[in-house]
């Protein structure tokens, strides 16, 4: 279990993390979600003990995170970088030992990792004969090949095509199943959405929501419907407390300053009887991320 | 420090080091060096009896000529100028000498398809002298032996003095040339054994800032293990070739012992002056050196953003570098008890190139030696532990506004 207690980063005048506290509780998958520059990285920086926090502290099951710990830990950072001269088994098991691993117990494991993640090419193949893709799965077996408990990803699915990504998101979701705690940051929402457990949102240094996924969406409330009837826009736009009105072919999509008048809506639609679509939902994620970091940008 | 890690890390590196292409290359260099050296001086050699002709007008003056032959230079009676040309056409002969005896002079021209090189030359002057020495002597009354007495010249020989601390002085043989010709080679080495790896160094740390490989790194050990773990690798893989540089050494002495150059080489010098003492000092330096050097260039490397600018980087190191260098090879042959020779041997940035050969050449004693070598050592360590600091901050600050910028920055963040 990974506990971060009021983390304060400052770089001058600047403070990049403010009063940063959140838990990870083992197989638990945690999303950091912000804007560039937050301080998603610098958290990250802390965690891993890259940098001295100036307040507050990280614990590893209770204790202070040292340089055992670090064994433990999984890390794939957000720019990835291998030696492009080495071959892909040396890489993996020189990553390997780094973490306290014998190599004789890591080679088997290679050949495994490399069918599991679907690379395309051999172990003894050079870094730099592999496609990006490829060398990003490298990546991240160097990430996993200890078996870490604590794993911390870096934006880990930016420059993956849909397949990959999708390859990415189940290795994350395996660790899962392994009680491992991982920590993410990512801007596709849509990932962040299917993937983790609970969800921080930070903006400046600074914690601006917290929760489950689902707790998040339900705080907004469902104020978005979309609505195929034989009303027009200008009908809808009428009805008192609806916001706005988009066309999405035959059906609209509606806001909504309240739940409640979904209920209004639902009886104008209907009162000629069957209608197509209603539905009435939460924001996306990705719309309550930009409605809140809009919010405080205003 | 995590020794398990400091050894993965220090093996790695080793391993990379002693498979590259350049490091056989480096080991093997002063080996082809000498191998070309030994080819051209065989070369040489066959091409140095010059078979030459003798023609006077006095056959005796002919027959004493031609009975001073060297190894080097043949000399051979000729019937006639005429029959000397055929000769010499045919290439039975180099060259001929027409002698003239008049009076009191000797007067000699020699003659060939390519007039014959400076050491014949000399050597066919000394011949003349003598004789032209001995037909005078009857002039003035003298006998054979005062005319040899005459000739003799004058010895001068080289002596050491060395003065003990009980105030008792000492002469030794002179060692003079065995430890100037292995001072220089020392000088040589040393310097491109520590630039090498020196470079090697600062392009490994370089190289991974540029790939940012650094984050995952540091993540998986503390950068004082990555540094020390960097350093260990790389003066093992030095100590390798010291050691390889040994053994090949050895070896060609073995193969080569029946050769008349190495004999002659061995000859010239004499290695009773090498003492076991000296030999160990100066792998100590040469050792601390390269650790000194490999520190300073590393944390130059750690300092940049992409591999491609370490040069730029480790360039004030190897400035300060080619500066003893340069006081070896240029001031000591001149002057080895010059000032700043002195002065710098026990400077730890020039000590490991220049305090060897001071010792070589006599001008400091053993004792000083070690003191300069103590000098070293303390600044090494001191160097490692204010590096080994900076580093862990240096390589993860990527600054774009160049070498100098980024040493300010990272000791910025070091203070907070």
């Amino acid at each position: 279990m990974l506990t971060v207690n009021n983390l304060v980063k400052n770089f001058g005048d600047l403070r990049a993390v403010s009063a940063m506290s959140f838990q990870i509780n083992d197989g638990e998958i945690l999303g950091l979600v912000g804007p560039n520059g937050a301080g998603k990285t610098t958290t990250f920086r802390m965690l891993l003990g890259l940098m001295c926090p100036d307040e507050g502290e990280v614990l590893w099951n209770g204790a202070p995170l040292n340089d055992k710990v670090r064994d433990l830990i999984g890390y794939l950072p957000e720019e990835r970088g291998l030696y492009p001269k080495e071959t892909v088994e040396h890489q993996i098991v020189y990553f390997g030992s780094l973490r306290g691993k014998d190599p004789k117990e890591l080679k088997p494991k290679v050949d495994e990792w490399l069918t599991k993640l679907k690379v395309k090419g051999k172990k003894s193949s050079k870094i730099k004969e592999l496609s990006k893709g490829n060398q990003q799965k490298v990546q991240l077996i160097t990430t996993l090949i200890h078996e870490p408990k604590l794993v911390i990803l870096d934006e880990p699915f930016s420059g993956l095509d849909p397949i990959n990504a999708d390859i990415m998101k189940d290795a994350i979701i395996e660790l899962r199943k392994q009680g491992a705690c991982v920590i993410f940051s990512s801007h596709n929402m849509d990932n962040v959405e299917k993937i983790c457990d609970r969800l921080l949102m930070i903006k400046n240094g600074q914690q601006i929501m917290t929760g489950s996924v689902d707790e998040i969406k339900e705080s907004f409330g469902r104020t978005k419907v979309f609505l195929e009837s034989n009303l027009t826009k200008s009908e809808i736009m009428a009805v008192p407390g609806v916001l706005d009105v988009k066309a999405q072919g035959k059906v609209f999509e509606v806001k909504l300053a309240d739940p409640a008048v979904g209920k209004e809506l639902f009886k104008l639609a209907t009162k000629d009887g069957y209608i197509p679509t209603f539905s009435q939902q939460t924001l996306t994620l990705e719309e309550i991320f930009k409605l809140k970091v809009g919010e405080l940008n205003g | 420090m995590d020794k398990k890690k400091l050894l993965v890390i220090a093996r790695d590196v080793y391993l990379k080091t002693i498979k590259a292409p350049t490091f056989i290359i480096a080991l093997l260099a002063p080996f082809i060096v000498a191998v070309i050296f030994f080819a051209i001086g065989a070369v040489l050699n066959n091409s140095t009896v010059k078979k030459i002709g003798v023609y006077t007008n006095d056959p005796a003056i002919t027959q004493a000529i031609v009975k001073s032959s060297t190894t080097d230079v043949k000399l051979t009676a000729v019937t006639s100028v005429k029959a000397a040309q055929t000769k010499v056409k045919n290439d039975d002969l180099d060259n001929y000498l027409v002698v003239t005896v008049t009076k009191d002079t000797l007067k000699a021209v020699v003659y060939g398809k390519n007039v014959p090189g400076n050491d014949t030359i000399v050597a066919l002057q000394q011949t003349l002298n003598g004789l032209k020495a001995t037909l005078n002597a009857s002039k003035f009354n003298l006998t054979p032996e005062q005319v040899k007495v005459l000739l003799t010249p004058a010895t001068l020989t080289k002596k050491e003095l060395s003065f003990s601390d009980d105030g008792k002085v000492t002469t030794t043989k002179d060692n003079s040339t065995a430890k100037y010709v292995v001072s220089l080679i020392a000088c040589a080495f040393t310097y491109f054994l520590v630039m090498t790896y020196a470079s090697i160094i600062a392009q490994e740390i370089a190289s991974e800032k540029g790939l940012r490989i650094m984050e995952v790194i540091l993540s998986s050990t503390n950068a004082k293990t990555h540094f020390y773990g960097k350093l260990l690798g790389v003066i093992l893989a030095a100590l390798t070739q010291l050691v390889g540089t040994g053994v090949l050494v050895g070896l060609a002495a073995l193969v080569m012992k029946d050769s008349t150059q190495v004999h002659d080489l061995l000859a010239s010098v004499n290695f009773t002056g090498l003492s076991m003492n000296f030999i160990v000092l100066v792998i100590a330096f040469i050792l601390l050196g390269c650790l000194f050097y490999a520190t300073l260039a590393a944390l130059c490397g750690s300092l940049v953003n992409r591999s491609e600018d370490t040069s730029k980087a480790v360039m004030p190191v190897t400035y300060l570098l080619f500066i003893a260098y340069i006081i070896g090879i240029v001031i000591v042959p001149n002057d080895p008890a010059n000032m700043v020779v002195l002065v710098s041997s026990y400077i730890p940035f020039f000590s490991m190139i220049l305090m060897p050969i001071a010792l070589a050449n006599g001008v400091v004693s053993g004792g000083a030696a070690l003191v300069s070598l103590v000098i070293l050592f303390v600044s090494l360590v001191v160097l490692a532990i204010l590096s080994a600091r900076m580093y862990k901050v240096n390589v993860l600050v990527y600054n774009q506004r160049g070498i100098l910028a980024a040493l300010r920055q990272a000791v910025k963040m070091l203070r907070s």
